[in-house]
């Protein structure tokens, strides 16, 4: 297949291809919308557009996708199926608590006490390592987005064009249509349809670059996001004449860095999350919100949830890297503060261990902060990437 | 192809840079453009996969993440470094737990939950959905192929790219056969495949649906079947571990010879940096920090308190005359009248070792005198005794505590190396004494008390196996159902049965006995010889040349700190430090513990803990004795017999009520009833019936023969003579002992709980062998195990329940996979019509 292309083609939107239903013109008004980006409602109000995102995802998780899937449907597809990932991640969660806790109910007190109290640190560790996994993308993330302006996360809404399910048997005969998927959504044009949320970088091999160009919520200019990213990483104007060109290898290769380091460090920073969930302090942090209340209500006090969680928090961390005590910690103060030079204590090996773990997390860290956020010094001074190459700008040329 | 390609080319009218190359009529294509080669081929299905395959994709993602921090990671890339960064943190989880867990056992189950945790995920979709699923429909829906560029993928992963064209012929037909798919059925092909990509996404749904609940309950399942697995093994290993370091020169110096230098360097390092301060309390806090590495390992950490009181004293200047006159002026203190001063030198003289308690009494004494001397203070003169005691004691403590660190570091180095000396070899025993006799449920002395107390228990099971409301009842505290099992189980309808439960739990009681002997000194389970072996040669006295000790006896660690003394005059500290370590000798002690000293806590903790489960084990051997001779004649015989020795007579009700009572001391009587000679609610007994019940139970009578023997030489026991022997012997001293130490106490004053101690102070001893004697009452004890067993058949009853529930839901909905929708049956018929 050999068609003609400007070296400044969007791609191909697959979509475009597809028509349905009659009304012609009112397709193309709706083929503009195949993919809508989140750019505006992403950059105004981040997390309530994640939150939306997410909720949406959930709720189709939990109730379409596996009714789709089930029934072997036609129209499921690879996003359904990763999006139902949500699932065995939450239901293993409340099962892994249950495990240490459901039964100890039926124990007697004493028995029910030590159970509680494992149970606890099993419960809190799960809660942990969902919290740390997902707040800790954010180290690598947001300095990247913050910096250059690239936003990992940027959503975009895609309608997809769904097949009827037709099981009615006379539809052989009689070439009646039963459409019996009464739940999925329709268009204004009658067609079926089913919405997805995607990230415009999701896929290292096919960003969406189609949908930042000519995006009026970006701005005005055609090459609007890639010019911005490109000023934020400092190359000037003649750089920036095809600022697509030059930019879109560079945005890919961050991408991939922060997603790659992203990924990694967010595991090992559950796993720091959940050695912190395992230490003493939390024997005494009472975690459950109803006994509190109930509490609250009985004239009982506590100290406030926020103080305790966070003394214990700190409290935990300290014990799990040993800086209790005449630890590195200490010991780099004191000699900052030129005062008494304790001998540092020597460190257990869960010690060594714990500050093994939480180096790592922090070490990938890091090392993501540091690929994403080098400077990017290629090309700078040559008018594109293009007019460097081989190619010749302002020819047309063939693409296979 | 070439001529298509041409054409196409032709009719752009572009001036293609090289188009020329492409002019059919200079240049052929025929047979020169051919498509890529297509290397992809099918994986072969397998449950567990190769271990080359392992490392071959364990290469492959740790390319991947270099690829990635170049930025040139493609998609498949990533997806890899997600399952990397799953795994890598799942082991932090493992490793770190590992390390933090003290036990040999929960460190390895940490590695083993690890493992089972990635196992069930992997094999919970291959098990319970793949292998019906195949079975039924043919199609393995975690079918793997490897792409033209060598990426390993799933076959059915992405719903809208299924590459059934790769299924093989025998593949397809397979599959048709079993889903019954036509023969004869046009384009059978395509609707093979059609319905097998329908299967794979209805599989794949249910894996997602179901692996949440599965994967954490099989992997708690595994571990648990696992644990048991391993116990034995590991504990054992433990064992031998511990006592190698205790008592062999086998394992190297625990720290390091290098470690310790390094340690003390630190130390000196300390002194010399701050050899210009005074010893305050900020730098006593900052040298017990110093020592506490030790004192952590050791899990003594009072020993902290013991080590600062040290160094509290050392920070005292000798408190003599040159003191107060540094304080007060010399003329002043001079001027003092003769008597006073005589009288403060007696007070400088006493309580030598206490310099707190020495400035304090000397303070009193100057506030209180009637002295008209004027001294020094707040500016102007004033008399001394215008000062309040207090006051005096502050300025003379300021005064007194101006030690410089530096002028004791001879001593201070000393007694580091000392004290680490010292408790390198404490931590060794406690090591092994931990894994012997340490409160865990792991430790050796748990399983021997598991052992014989729950086959004390399986056995009250009888015909009729426990339900789980039983168990629950009798872990709530229900005695008479406990009191109705072990009745049935001395029923002359179970005899057999009864036998049989008095030979198992006399052979495990009996190698409990072996093991814990202090005199089975050819084994290496001699827990207890094996004790005072290490502590005699480590931390008692020292022998002479023919094997005596040595008078007065000295400790090699005593020696260490006697030593110090005596180098290091007027530093009584050292004196106070070794008495409170060290014990006086193994032989004194035995005599008479001198409690607190770490020797003789050994000792206590562990010939308590050996003795009273020791108790506790023949203490349910009585119960079966005593209810088996309340079932027949023998108990009445008895009493008639000790009450008429009495004088009293046996009436019917006064025979009934003792009866029962027998039954009761056995069953229930706690150390305080026996302390009170069970005269409290319950029992009530007087003076005479309280000898009678205990002759009834513990003394033998002539006329019988003992029921335990009877049990012990039945011809099926399959026990020798010496062990019926042993086994006989030691039950009946156990009675023996039991009625001298506390069923003799006729004509004694009750004494009171207070002086009981189980630790051994003074007169102590005897009150800890009677507790141990008594041992847990047979209603705790079966009690007590109960509510283990009930809890974990709750535990397995919940999920073991939930496990059995969702496989069978999710086998049976894979079945239900790749059948025939109305519209397939459909096809077919019109088919079959069409043919």
């Amino acid at each position: 297949m050999v068609y003609l292309s400007s070296v400044n083609n969007q791609g191909t939107s697959f979509a475009r291809n597809m028509f349905f239903g009659n009304k012609e013109k009112e397709k193309v008004q709706e083929q503009e919308e195949e993919a809508k980006l989140l750019y505006t409602q992403q950059k105004e109000h981040p997390v309530l557009t994640s939150l939306k995102i997410e909720g949406d995802k959930l709720k189709n998780a939990f109730y379409n996708y596996p009714k789709k899937g089930l029934e072997g449907s036609k129209n499921a597809n690879f996003y359904e199926f990763l999006t139902m990932g949500t699932v065995p991640y939450l239901i293993g969660s409340a099962t892994m608590m249950a495990v240490f806790n459901g039964a100890s109910r039926f124990f007697d007190d004493e028995a029910a006490a030590s159970a509680k109290k494992l149970g606890k640190k099993m419960a809190l560790g799960v809660v942990f390592y969902g919290a740390a996994k997902t707040l800790s993308r954010k180290f690598i993330e947001e300095p990247l987005k913050y910096k250059y302006g690239i936003d990992v996360n940027l959503p975009y809404k895609k309608k997809i064009n769904e097949m009827p399910e037709e099981r009615n048997v006379e539809v052989l005969h009689n070439e009646q249509k039963e459409d019996v998927s009464k739940e999925t959504e329709k268009d204004k044009n009658g067609d079926l349809v089913a919405y997805e949320y995607h990230k415009a970088f999701e896929s290292a091999d096919f960003p969406r670059w189609d949908l930042l160009y000519d995006n009026k919520d970006i701005g005005e200019d055609r090459n609007a996001y890639f010019t911005e990213v490109g000023k934020k990483m400092g190359f000037s104007d003649k750089d920036l004449e095809h600022s697509d060109q030059k930019m879109k290898p560079i945005i890919k290769e961050k991408i991939i860095q922060a997603n790659a380091f992203a990924t990694l460090s967010s595991y090992l920073w559950a796993a720091t999350g959940v050695g912190i969930a395992m230490q003493k302090p939390w024997e005494g942090f009472l975690a459950n919100p109803v006994q509190r209340f109930t509490d609250w209500k009985n004239g009982v006090k506590h100290i406030p949830f926020v103080k305790d969680f966070g003394k214990n928090l700190v409290d935990s961390f300290k014990e799990f890297v040993g800086t209790d005590k005449n630890g590195p910690i200490d010991y780099i103060v004191n000699k900052c503060k030129h005062q008494t030079v304790d001998t540092l204590k020597k460190p257990e090996a869960k010690h060594i261990a714990g500050r093994t773990l939480f180096g790592l997390a922090l070490g990938t860290t890091l090392l993501g902060n540091f690929l994403t956020l080098k400077n990017v010094n290629k090309d700078r001074g040559t008018s594109s990437i293009a007019s460097a190459s081989l190619i010749d700008d302002s020819k047309e040329k063939v693409v296979c | 192809m070439a001529n298509l390609l041409d054409s196409l080319i032709s009719n752009t009218g572009l001036n293609i840079p090289g188009r020329e190359k492409f002019n059919s009529n200079t240049y052929s294509t025929a047979g020169r453009v051919k498509p890529l080669e297509d290397k992809a081929k099918l994986l072969p299905s397998k449950v567990i996969g190769s271990p080359i395959e392992y490392v071959k994709d364990f290469a492959y993602d740790i390319v991947s993440v270099g690829k990635a921090a170049k930025g040139k990671a493609n998609d498949h890339e990533l997806g890899r470094i997600n399952d990397l960064g799953m795994k890598a943190g799942s082991l932090g989880i493992a490793s770190y737990l590992f390390y933090k867990n003290p036990f040999k056992l929960s460190k390895t189950m940490e590695v083993v939950g690890f493992g089972s945790f990635f196992a069930s995920m992997a094999l919970w979709p291959k098990l319970a959905i793949g292998l019906p699923i195949k079975a039924r429909t043919g199609v393995d829906f975690q079918q793997e192929y490897i792409d033209s560029q060598g990426r390993k993928k799933g076959l059915y992963q992405d719903p809208q790219y299924v590459l059934t064209d790769m299924l093989p012929r025998e593949d397809l037909d397979n599959i048709g056969k079993k889903m019954g798919v036509s023969e004869n059925l046009p384009d059978r092909d395509s609707f093979i495949k059609q319905r097998a990509h329908k299967t794979a996404v209805q599989a794949n749904t249910l894996w997602m649906m179901t692996a949440g609940l599965a994967t954490p309950i099989m992997t708690a399942l595994s571990c648990n079947a696992a644990e048991k697995v391993l116990r034995p093994w590991l504990q054992n290993d433990e064992l031998v571990t511990t006592q190698e370091e205790c008592f062999s020169n086998k394992v190297k110096d625990n720290p390091t010879k290098k470690e310790q230098a390094e340690a003390l360097k630190k130390f000196m390092g300390f002194i010399e940096h701050n050899k210009d301060r005074n010893i305050d309390d900020e730098i006593i806090k900052k040298l017990c920090d110093q020592f506490d590495y030790m004192i952590e390992q050791s899990n003594v950490p009072s020993i902290r308190g013991d080590v600062k009181r040290v160094f509290q004293k050392m920070s005292y200047n000798p408190i003599n005359k040159k003191l107060l006159e540094k304080t007060f002026g010399k003329q002043y203190i001079n001027a003092l009248p003769k008597n006073d001063l005589e009288n403060l030198s007696q007070y400088m003289e006493l309580h030598i070792q206490e310099p707190e308690k020495q400035i304090e009494d000397i303070s009193k004494y100057l506030s209180q005198c009637d002295n008209k001397v004027k001294i020094n203070g707040q500016g102007k003169e004033i008399s001394l005794s215008e000062l309040s005691a207090k006051q005096i004691q502050e300025k003379l403590t300021e005064n007194a505590r101006t030690r410089k660190l530096g002028s004791l570091t001879t001593q201070l180095t000393y007694f580091y190396e000392s004290f680490n000396k010292f408790m390198y070899k404490k931590i060794t025993v406690d090591k092994y004494v931990n894994a012997r006799i340490g409160e865990r449920p792991d430790s050796f002395i748990a399983n021997q008390w598991n052992k014989v107390c729950g086959k004390f228990v399986d056995v009250l099971n009888l015909d009729n196996p426990f339900t789980t409301k039983e168990v629950r009842q009798i872990a709530n505290g229900n005695k008479e159902l406990i009191d109705e099992k072990l009745n049935n189980l001395v029923s002359d309808g179970k005899k057999k049965k009864f036998t049989r439960t008095v030979i198992d739990l006399m052979k495990k009681i009996d190698r409990y006995e072996q093991i814990t002997s202090s005199n089975w000194r050819n084994s290496d389970d001699a827990m207890l010889y094996n004790l005072r072996q290490f502590t005699k040669k480590e931390l008692n006295p020292g022998v002479d040349k023919n094997g005596k000790s040595l008078t007065p006896p000295t400790s090699k660690a005593h020696e260490v700190f006697m030593n110090a003394h005596s180098r290091f005059k007027h530093h009584e500290y050292f004196t106070e430090l070794a008495d409170k370590f060290m014990s006086d000798t193994l032989s004194e002690y035995e005599k008479h513990a001198s409690p607190g000293t770490l020797a003789n806590i050994y000792y206590n903790s562990a010939e308590n803990t050996v003795s009273g489960a020791r108790s506790s084990f023949y203490r349910m051997i009585l119960t079966l004795d005593v209810l088996k001779q309340a079932q027949g004649s023998a108990l009445n015989d008895k009493l008639v017999e000790n009450l008429k020795e009495v004088g009293k007579h046996p009436d019917e009700e006064t025979l009934k009520r003792l009866t029962q009572i027998c039954k009761d001391v056995v069953m229930k009587a706690t150390t305080t009833d026996h302390v009170e000679k069970l005269t409290t609610p319950g029992f009530e007994l007087s003076p005479d019936e309280f000898k009678v019940v205990m002759k009834t139970i513990f003394q033998d009578h002539k006329d019988h023969v003992n029921v335990i023997e009877a049990c012990l030489n039945s011809k099926n026991s399959g026990l020798s003579e010496d062990q019926i022997k042993r086994m006989t012997r030691n039950y009946s001293e156990y009675r023996k002992e039991f009625i001298e130490e506390i069923g003799n106490w006729i004509n004694d004053k009750t004494p009171s709980l207070s002086q009981y101690n189980v630790n051994g102070a003074s007169n102590g001893t005897d009150w800890a062998k009677k507790n141990n004697l008594v041992g847990k009452t047979v209603y705790d004890t079966i009690i007590d195990i109960s509510k283990n067993k009930y809890n974990s058949k709750k535990w397995m009853q919940i999920f073991g329940g939930a496990m059995v529930a969702l496989t069978g839901i999710t086998v049976g909905a894979g079945l239900m996979f790749g059948r025939k929708d109305k519209i397939e049956q459909q096809v077919e018929e019109e088919s079959r019509k069409n043919v």
